[in-house]
């Protein structure tokens, strides 16, 4: 039997929850062609994706990172609501610096932070999700061991993706504390897998409640088995 | 002039696809014209933390009852160390119910939010998230979750340093309502503020239930919570307790 509740009653959502989530995304020459092709398509599916979702379109933020060019790092567009994301088309040209990225994403994630806790909005930990298909031009040394340092002190969860055989897990591993463990490779070129993976776990992440460990979706369908 | 107590849990849609149990919990209780009351919410990640949310809030508000008699004539001091007292107590009983059922005491991981409150004045108690509200003729006394750095992480009754993160809030004036609750009811029974309830929410129940019995009001509250639009809110357990003064 369903009890009729309570009538006349407002029920909207006054949390401002957030969980910001920077992209810094490798668009180096060698990732023209049909790799920055599925990027893309994997951005416009992470969009449409998080828009599905109403509690994750309104947590999650989104910030794009590009690096290539003439040793550029540059942020694509603001921070923006997942509900206002407009994937960038993106294009590959150039050298790969990684280590500029990566202190540019930092910069911004605490930059970021420091908003929310002035306006003293609540907010789950930033991802920095760092994918690359090859090594890193330029230094890029202590913007590694930054990047370890932040993720250790818990500043910021690093997820550093491997795209084709140029990358070097290795390398990418010297960005997160679990070292080449922490790195998963692209298997072929599976974007639209990864990026539905990211979706799904940012729709948990923007969810979950005080004291739950928070379960991610299985990466089978876009990773290669680490041995 | 004694308190009316209306209290419901709804399970949350993560919980119920998961096939998880609610793992919130509230009891109540009066004592004269003293109202008792404690809302726990089980850690999501504890396997047992339904049975620790239900034990602790059940035997905290028998503990308090017990001494009820000695309540009115606590200062704020005095009362802190009670609550200290009866969550210690609270605590090891937990402790020997795990160890019997070789578990660990974490596998019961649950927060606690709870008030006594009499006829002028009364105090919160508080491990973790979740909020008391005591609503006075204009403004309110509030009793804040404490968080770490992020939203989703939150402090335990079970954990070691629990008495760090004991807070006590003082209630000095008369209240016409109590409310506490989980953090999955926090998003749509607060305002953006924190700082008193969501008018639009909070008046409508407050009326409908002035105007029932306590079974009958618990059982619309409990549907309220149940409501389909709460889950575009939240996936959480979602329990609210609301005393009101006759």
């Amino acid at each position: 039997m369903t009890l009729p509740a309570i009538p006349d009653v407002a029920l909207v959502d006054n949390t401002e929850q957030r969980t910001p989530l920077v992209l810094v995304l490798d668009c180096s020459g060698s990732m023209d062609g049909a790799p920055i092709a599925q990027l893309n398509e994997g951005l416009s599916l992470l969009e449409k994706e998080l828009k599905g979702d109403v509690i994750a379109a309104k947590r999650v933020r989104i910030l794009v990172v590009r690096f290539g060019g003439m040793d550029t790092a540059e942020v694509i567009g603001d921070w923006c609501d997942a509900m206002d994301f407009e994937a960038p088309v993106l294009e590959a040209n150039g050298t790969t610096p990684t280590g500029a990225a990566v202190e540019l994403a930092l910069g911004e994630i605490e930059a970021e932070k420091a908003r929310y806790k002035q306006s003293g909005i609540a907010y789950t930990r930033p991802w920095l999700f760092l994918m690359s298909d090859g090594m890193p031009t330029g230094p890029w040394e202590d913007a590694a061991q930054h990047c370890r340092d932040a993720e250790q002190s818990h500043k910021v969860a690093v997820f550093p993706i491997a795209v084709g055989e140029g990358s070097h897990a290795g390398t990418l591993g010297s960005f997160c504390g679990r070292g080449d463990a922490g790195v998963k490779r692209l298997a072929g070129l599976q974007f639209k897998e990864l990026f539905l993976w990211l979706s799904t776990s940012m729709q948990v992440v923007s969810q979950s409640q005080a004291g739950s460990q928070v379960q991610l979706p299985a990466t089978d369908s876009w990773s290669t088995v680490a041995v | 002039m004694a308190w009316r107590i209306f209290a419901a849990s709804a399970k949350g849609s993560s919980h119920q696809a998961g096939g998880l149990p609610c793992q919130d919990a509230s009891a109540h209780a009066r004592h004269g014209d003293w109202l008792i009351g404690v809302v726990c919410d089980g850690a999501g990640s504890a396997s047992s933390s339904h049975v620790g949310s239900t034990r602790i809030s059940h035997a905290t508000v028998q503990a308090l009852a017990a001494r009820g008699d000695a309540l009115a004539g606590l200062d704020d001091a005095g009362f802190a160390q009670l609550a200290g007292e009866v969550l210690e107590s609270t605590r090891s009983e937990l402790a020997r119910h795990a160890e019997a059922a070789r578990a660990e005491l974490s596998a019961f991981a649950a927060t606690v939010v709870g008030v006594v409150m009499g006829p002028r004045h009364g105090w919160f108690f508080h491990v973790g998230d979740g909020v008391g509200v005591a609503q006075h003729e204009e403004d309110c006394s509030v009793s804040l979750p404490e968080n770490g750095e992020y939203a989703n992480e939150t402090f335990f009754l079970t954990g070691a340093n629990w008495r760090e993160h004991l807070r006590i809030t003082p209630i000095s004036r008369p209240a016409r309502s109590v409310l506490l609750m989980s953090d999955g009811a926090m998003p749509f029974v607060m305002a953006k503020d924190n700082r008193s309830p969501y008018a639009p929410f909070v008046e409508p129940v407050e009326r409908f239930l002035a105007q029932v019995d306590e079974d009958a009001g618990s059982q619309a509250l409990a549907a309220t919570l149940d409501d389909p639009r709460t889950r575009q809110i939240t996936s959480d357990d979602k329990t609210l307790l609301i005393a009101l003064r006759d």
